[in-house]
């Protein structure tokens, strides 16, 4: 049985998880100015997945803090996958251009900051507030 | 929480509207408008009256340029550093500053002769300058309202006006060539050729005796700002040997000879084994490129045969550089006697782009190898990391190499490459009424950057040597290239942004010498320092145009 205090975190995680989406969809299509079917098929999944987990948060449906929990583990795992291969790159381009590549270095170093609040911090949160999975 | 977030929207909504609304222009009625009156002579303020002010207006100097300046919109400006510098339009808006009952104020002419425009630094890059220089407005204010700058600063309250300049019709002004406005869809051949002819008329005489460029030049002042890069000496070679082919003046063609003899003559030297460029110990290969891709002009516009000889030695330097991946070391060491493997800014593209040209001259099928292996290298390995989509390094010379390699070897994935390149670029080039100056085809990322010229000239190079690319593509594959048209309207948007923006004559009134401006490209419409590889990828760009107009028309 959820209390007062569950339904508000359970209505901010809705909110947070509806403007996630938001961002992420509006990042790729509206942001990246070339199509990438890897990005975009990433993103579009993300986004779509984090949207429905947030209606069913908002309307406080039984399977609600389920699918939190799977958003969750979905977005961190695409999330360090992002910033890992980030990571890389910017190493990449320091270290095999020099000055040439610090430019585009800083850059991903910038994309990491922007994307870590919203794919690592935002999911382990939820994932603190779900709990484990109840073993049957 | 939901009631928090929901005050913080409301709160940040009514914060826009309010600053949105009184930061705004609005217009002034034709009577209570400011008029500033300013004679002109050799760039010079030599007269200024205030209509309406207390002061009795001076008598005009002869042979002086009587320029008004009226202000058909106000607003205010906020006095705190950062927000100040960036509450004008540079070129458009000039500034108030009002102490108790007096008011000083600075005209766009005046701001553009004080170079008051985007130069002041804000961010760590040295090299971006933005807005308008607070130290300037107040200095100026101070002198005319008879107190020192900090009580200005103190006392101050300021305003923008944007002014409309009125000038007599014997001093026309930017961009008053031609009569209508050049645009992606009034460009025409005459435009284009015109543009050509005088961009060399003006490299060819700002060239001394030696065959020495002057460099860098302040348009207002017609002085020289020291320094001198001899790859940008090269690429205006290029350029200048390309005008004369193009346009058949033989003072054009000469010009370019003078150019390319100091370089053969005073600046290749021993690299070991072999001949390059250079002035010190370390010689890079953007110098070595450059004067290839120069001397190879020259040869294949029959204006001089004997650079063949320098063409293949300086062809044997490149490949020398080359690293087994395709890769170019791009220093050399000479007192080592050994290449420093470090990559910097566009020389890799320029050597690949040069050996694909030398190839052409010495038939050596090596020059060809080392041209194949360099793009497949900047194409493909090279740039090959996640986020490759989305951050690209400067491409254009790699996409001339590209249309020059595309009938001996054709790279289907630099094809690819390129396009792929051109289409994030068009995403940055701005269209119509998107930016608060004139930047119609420039390239750009926010209001807050005036659009340069050259980003625009070396985009369009690019994109007319891929759209060549695509089209001789097309020829032999028999199919349309859905990318043909978006890349030919890349171009004509740049090179109209260009055309609009070449001092012919410019506002000649602002300038100290108008007839050694005349052709010169700015690096703004605000930035009126004049530098030859402006000029060059400009030209290079327009040749471009001209032989795909050529091409198109061929049966």
């Amino acid at each position: 049985m959820s209390g007062p205090s569950e339904t508000a975190v359970r209505r901010t995680f809705g909110v947070l998880f509806l403007l996630t989406a938001a961002l992420i969809l509006c990042g790729v299509f509206m942001g990246l100015p070339t199509r990438y079917a890897v990005v975009d098929v990433s993103g579009g999944v993300l986004g779509g997945l984090l949207a429905l987990t947030s209606v069913a948060l908002l309307a406080g449906h039984a399977r609600g803090k389920a699918l939190a929990r799977v958003a969750s583990y979905v977005t961190l795992l695409l999330g360090a996958i992002v910033i890992v291969l980030l990571s890389s790159s910017a190493g990449y381009l320091r270290g095999a251009y020099g000055p040439v590549g610090q430019g585009g270095a800083l850059i991903f170093v910038f994309v990491i900051a922007l994307v870590f609040p919203y794919t690592i911090a935002l999911p382990a949160a939820c994932l603190v507030w779900v709990g484990p999975r109840s073993r049957a | 929480m939901c009631r928090v977030l929901l005050l913080i929207a409301f709160a940040g909504l009514l914060s826009f509207v309010a600053s949105c609304t009184h930061f705004s222009l609005h217009d002034v009625p034709t009577a209570e408008r400011t008029r500033v009156v300013i004679a002109w002579k050799g760039g010079v303020a030599v007269g200024r009256h205030v209509v309406g002010s207390s002061v009795a207006p001076e008598p005009v100097p002869a042979d002086s340029t009587v320029v008004t300046e009226e202000g058909v919109a106000e607003a205010p400006m906020s006095s705190l550093p950062g927000f100040f510098e960036l509450g004008v339009v540079p070129g458009r808006d000039g500034v108030a500053v009002t102490v108790g009952e007096r008011t000083s104020v600075m005209t766009v002419d005046e701001l553009m002769s004080a170079r008051a425009y985007d130069h002041t630094q804000m961010f760590a890059e040295a090299g971006l300058g933005l807005g308008v220089d607070r130290a300037v407005v107040l200095a100026t204010a101070a002198k005319e309202l008879g107190m020192t700058a900090q009580e200005v600063d103190a006392r101050a309250s300021f305003r923008r006006i944007r002014f409309e300049r009125h000038v007599p019709a014997a001093a026309p002004v930017v961009p008053a060539q031609p009569a209508r406005r050049v645009t992606a869809d009034t460009l025409t051949a005459e435009d284009v050729h015109t543009a050509v002819k005088d961009a060399s008329r003006y490299l060819s005489r700002n060239l001394d005796a030696r065959g020495r460029f002057r460099y860098l030049v302040e348009a207002t002042t017609d002085k020289e700002i020291p320094g001198y890069s001899w790859p940008r000496h090269a690429g205006a070679t290029f350029f200048l040997a390309q005008a004369a082919a193009v346009e058949h003046e033989p003072i054009i063609a000469y010009a370019a000879l003078r150019a390319a003899a100091i370089i053969r003559d005073e600046r290749m030297v021993p690299c070991g084994a072999h001949t390059c460029i250079a002035e010190d110990n370390d010689a890079e290969i953007g110098s070595a490129a450059l004067a290839l891709i120069a001397f190879t002009e020259i040869v294949r516009g029959d204006i001089d045969a004997s650079y063949k000889t320098q063409i293949k030695a300086l062809a044997e330097f490149l490949r020398s550089q080359q690293r087994p991946d395709g890769e170019f070391q791009h220093l050399y060491d000479r007192a080592a006697q050994k290449p420093i493997d470090v990559q910097l800014l566009y020389f890799s593209g320029e050597a690949t782009l040069a050996l694909a040209r030398a190839h052409r001259i010495t038939n050596d099928p090596r020059d060809l190898d080392a041209a194949v292996r360099g793009l497949s290298r900047l194409v493909g390995s090279g740039w090959h990391f996640f986020g490759d989509r989305y951050y690209f390094s400067e491409e254009h010379w790699t996409c001339q190499a590209l249309e020059d390699l595309w009938e001996r070897a054709p790279n289907r994935e630099a094809l690819t490459f390129c396009k792929r390149w051109h289409e994030y670029q068009r995403r940055l080039q701005y269209g119509t009424n998107e930016h608060a100056m004139d930047a119609e085809g420039a390239f750009g990322v926010g209001n807050f950057v005036s659009p340069r010229l050259t980003p625009a000239s070396s985009r369009g190079e690019a994109a007319g040597a891929t759209l060549l690319a695509v089209m001789r593509d097309e020829t032999q594959s028999g199919r349309p290239d859905p990318e043909r048209a978006a890349l030919t309207r890349e171009l004509d948007s740049a090179i109209a942004f260009v055309v609009r923006h070449q001092f012919r004559p410019g506002p000649t009134h602002l300038f100290a010498s108008p007839q050694v401006m005349h052709g010169a490209m700015p690096g703004s419409a605000v930035d009126w320092q004049i530098r030859i590889d402006y000029l060059q990828h400009a030209g290079s760009m327009m040749v471009r145009w001209l032989e795909i107009q050529q091409r198109k028309q061929a049966p």
